[in-house]
């Protein structure tokens, strides 16, 4: 039976198709300063793409540009000279690709470049601005025949090879004619001031473990591909024509975007449905197709609740990506309108994994997408955000805060519980920075960037209450949206809403702790003592080097409290209490409201505890040594 | 059937104990035992477990020596009580008795046994890894993996419930005859000539098996520490499933036995 309402529910979605009209509400580009118009043609057997690429591109700035700088992704792949491979050892991601084929390797081959109509091809060449490998060919350099001045438009005219590899890190090829094209297009840097004010291309090279950084632009795609190919992309379609020799030509219009993705495999499912007019499409191997209402449900769930906290999602359409699982190596990724997510012909409904991941890489259309900030510079401005989000989401929608993301035979957690945990569980908490180059990591990039941020958002919403906390969000999102915010826009608007002080510390020091600082919170209620009949003294300890203002509640034998507040700066601190009745308890931040904290076992101390856990737990353990031991038995 | 259990009982008991003791002394005056009075907490668990390094040791620790004593114990205790069911004697005084007097040949044939166990697991799972290959990289779908691996596993459970019935022939032609090379070769004949019987037997004894861990993990849920009551009710109704799993241990002997009895 749950399989027929799955089949009707699946076939709504399908019939749903002809209603769904991916359309931008009027012909203005909105704030790009780059046009895109390209046309490819896939050429399946040699897994690479021919392209000619019209890009208008303005200078923004108030200087005369002598040099034109771009983003050649694809060219990481083109060997082990590659910054990004050349330490890899021949292996990556769980691929071993030392002795890989010719046709395995990607890269960009331009052919012809003209600006403004004067080729300029012998005027390329690689740079290598952020390490001394001259091999690599991620950041290519124009000098320019003719300067461009402030304001001017230029127009770039190329026609290349784009060669996409065996589906690695994000991108590629895989069987059966699967392809995920991103960053196949040479794509300028972001020509902006530094953190000195001064203008300059920000343009880094491809590292393992950095992302993208790119100004907004607008495409227009015209994709040639075998007719068979089910296609999805960022933006509207906009047509779709089939010719004669077995291809089809399928436009694609996108706006204001900082990068374009499509994907395409003859055995996608392609499932549509709408919600307040942003037309959600999820293309799914047939063997996943009974995943195709959860991505729908996470979908909807992570658009409603942005709307309602940040602000309506400015896109028309969304493109949910479930890659075949030869293809997983392209999953878990985002892009603008279009995401990547993984899934598996059966995952339970107890593991959310599947919703926890669409909500995740959906929350990087509002965090990376509209709020473009640098994620190779300041990678946490984004995934600490997102992860922020989807924890919020998650708990929000599905199961509460402490069964939202597994909640199978009796295990459950929360999502929000888990990125703490992630971040609490490294086994150096002192390792390194948020706020670094994501090159400059060396590991624990993911508790740091992701968990140790989202936690220390989640701190900031406790401090601040949800309220503000939303205030603030909104403030940052509406002031810097279509932009590039950087750290110091992000403290700016905290302050902007909630002035200076976050209670008792200052906004600078709660972030330069968090972000600049490789310090971990622990505050410790270690003893309560009573001095004589109507005095007692409460000592707490401050065991992390990072402080933050602190509550402390007491109780009475009565059941009356009494709160304390403790600016949480000494190492050490005694309160002392008059009181007749005696002290049962005395717990720190009772409402964790600093989630930093890595042991909540210590924030509070009691006389009056129960064994009972204990003892549950203890019979518990000692049930499934019964089990586990004559079970073994079995075997004898 | 009492006295495996109490045996077991004893040995399960350190595991219970040492990991009553771990949380007691991690919780002892933390208001956070209050988090695992309704049911499972993770962020509690896990906090005892980065701030406690031992947390994990102290409970893992004795359980390997707890096996190794109840699989010692358990050839002893099987030995006595198969020689009861084939005898048809239910005193405890033969039960140890005999227990005592085939604990040696019973210890062959479980390591023989636990040896052909072994042997088979490696000779299907090692080429299946090698056959299958990269689950990730060379197929076009999952399902193949996915359907192959629930045949291998099928395969692996089947040949596994042949070894047990296997094994059982073994002792009982013992217990008849005590001559322990001939006793391997009758319990193969005999399991030869009655495989369909005792391959659906095993899988009966199987599936009650899977069913009563089943419910065991039922109870696991609903268990709470919420009160002394709660906590009392579902451990002894867990206890109740571990005594009807010893049994389900002798009813499989009883029934393997009939089924060999039948074919003579």
């Amino acid at each position: 039976m749950a399989k027929f309402y799955l089949i009707l529910l699946l076939s709504v979605l399908t019939l749903s198709i002809g209603l769904a009209q991916c359309a931008y509400k009027n012909d203005s580009r909105e704030v790009s300063g780059i046009d895109y118009d390209i046309k490819l043609t896939l050429d399946t057997k040699g897994k690479k793409a021919d392209c000619i690429q019209i890009l208008e591109w303005t200078n923004k700035s108030p200087d005369t540009i002598f040099e034109l700088r771009f983003y050649m992704y694809l060219n990481a792949f083109r060997d082990f000279n590659s910054t990004y491979l050349k330490d890899t050892g021949g292996k990556i991601f769980g691929r071993d690709i030392a002795n890989q084929d010719p046709i395995e390797w990607g890269g960009i081959d331009i052919t012809t470049i003209k600006i403004e109509g004067v080729d300029h091809l012998p005027k390329i060449k690689y740079i290598h601005p952020d390490d001394d490998n001259e091999q690599d060919q991620s950041v290519m350099s124009i000098q320019l025949a003719e300067p461009i001045l402030p304001g001017e438009r230029v127009e770039i005219e190329m026609n290349y090879v784009a060669k996409i590899p065996k589906t690695i890190a994000r991108v590629g090829y895989g069987r059966d004619d699967y392809y995920l094209f991103v960053h196949w297009t040479p794509q300028p840097g972001v020509y902006e001031q530094d953190k000195n004010g001064v203008w300059g291309w920000n343009c880094h090279q491809f590292f393992q473990q950095t992302e993208f950084y790119a100004e907004f632009a607008n495409y227009k795609v015209e994709l040639t591909v075998p007719d068979d190919l089910v296609i999805g992309a960022s933006g509207c379609k906009t047509g779709e024509v089939f010719h004669k020799n077995g291809t089809k030509t399928v436009s694609y219009d996108a706006r204001d975007i900082v990068d374009f993705a499509w994907s395409a495999y003859p055995h996608f499912e392609e499932y549509k449905d709408t919600w307040k007019g942003v037309d959600i499409t999820m293309l799914i191997p047939p063997e996943h197709c009974s995943m195709a209402p959860r991505y729908l449900g996470a979908i909807k769930n992570a658009l409603d609740y942005f709307e309602k906290y940040l602000g309506k999602y400015p896109y028309p359409a969304i493109t949910v990506v479930d890659p075949p699982m030869h293809a997983l190596n392209s999953g878990f990724m985002e892009y603008p309108m279009l995401i990547t997510c993984a899934s598996f012909h059966y995952v339970p409904s107890g593991i959310r994994t599947i919703e926890s991941l669409a909500i995740h890489e959906f929350s990087h259309q509002y965090f990376m997408g509209i709020l473009a900030s640098n994620e190779k510079e300041e990678a946490w401005l984004d995934e600490g955000f997102v992860t922020f989000f989807e924890d919020n989401i998650v708990d929000h929608y599905y199961g509460g805060p402490k069964a939202s993301i597994f909640d199978i035979l009796g295990y459950k957690s929360g999502n929000k519980e888990q990125s703490r945990l992630e971040y609490t569980s490294m086994s150096n908490l002192h390792d390194g920075p948020i706020a670094r180059p994501g090159w400059e990591f060396t590991g624990n990039y993911k508790e740091l960037i992701y968990a140790k941020t989202g936690t220390m958002l989640q701190t900031l919403r406790g401090l601040l209450g949800d309220q503000k906390m939303q205030q603030v969000m909104q403030h940052y999102y509406n002031k810097h949206k279509f932009t590039h915010p950087k750290e110091k826009d992000w403290i700016q608007a905290v302050k902007d809403i909630i002035g200076d002080r976050i209670k008792t510390i200052s906004v600078d020091t709660f972030f330069h702790q968090c972000l600049h600082e490789t310090s971990y919170c622990d505050y410790k209620v270690s003893e309560i003592r009573k001095n004589n009949p109507t005095e007692y003294q409460v000592k707490l300890e401050r065991l992390g080097e990072l402080f933050l203002p602190q509550e402390l509640l007491i109780t009475f034998m009565d059941g009356s409290t009494k709160m304390v507040e403790w600016d949480g700066i000494d190492k050490e601190k005694i309160i002392m209490v008059k009181s007749a009745l005696p002290i049962v308890s005395a717990e720190i931040d009772p409402d964790k409201k600093i989630y930093l904290d890595i042991n909540f076992i210590n924030n509070s101390y009691t006389f009056e505890n129960t064994q009972r856990p204990a003892v549950n737990y203890g019979l518990k353990a000692m049930s499934w040594v019964q089990h586990l031991i004559q079970s073994a038995t079995f075997l004898f | 059937m009492l006295l495996i259990y109490a045996v077991l009982c004893l040995l399960a008991l350190i595991v219970g104990w040492s990991t009553f003791g771990s949380l007691n002394e991690s919780l002892s005056t933390s208001m956070e035992a209050n988090s695992l009075l309704i049911g499972f907490d993770r962020t509690t668990i896990f906090d005892i477990i980065h701030n406690n390094k031992n947390f994990i040791s102290n409970i893992i620790g004795p359980i390997k020596w707890i096996i190794f004593l109840y699989l010692i114990a358990s050839i002893f205790m099987n030995s006595g009580l198969l020689v009861n069911i084939v005898k048809g004697n239910n005193s405890i005084k033969t039960f140890l008795q005999n227990g005592w007097k085939h604990f040696l040949p019973f210890l062959g044939f479980s390591l023989i046994t636990l040896l052909v166990v072994i042997v088979w697991t490696a000779f299907l799972f090692v080429p299946y890894v090698f056959i299958l290959g990269n689950p990730i990289t060379d197929y076009s779908t999952e399902l193949p993996f996915l359907y192959s691996f629930f045949i291998v596993l099928f395969l692996w459970i089947i040949v596994l419930i042949w070894i047990f019935t296997w094994s059982v022939a073994t002792k009982v032609s013992y217990c008849e005859t005590p001559l322990f090379w001939r006793s391997l070769r009758v319990g193969f004949n005999t399991l030869k000539i009655n495989i369909i019987k005792l391959t659906i037997w095993g899988i009966i004894i199987f599936i009650i098996h899977l069913l009563l861990l089943g419910v065991n993990l039922i109870l696991n849920q609903m268990n709470s520490a919420a009160s002394w009551t709660m906590t009392i009710l579902t451990f002894v109704l867990m206890q109740v499933v571990v005594f009807k799993k010893i049994g389900v241990k002798a009813f499989s002997y009883s029934g393997i036995y009939q089924i060999v009895k039948q074919s003579k």
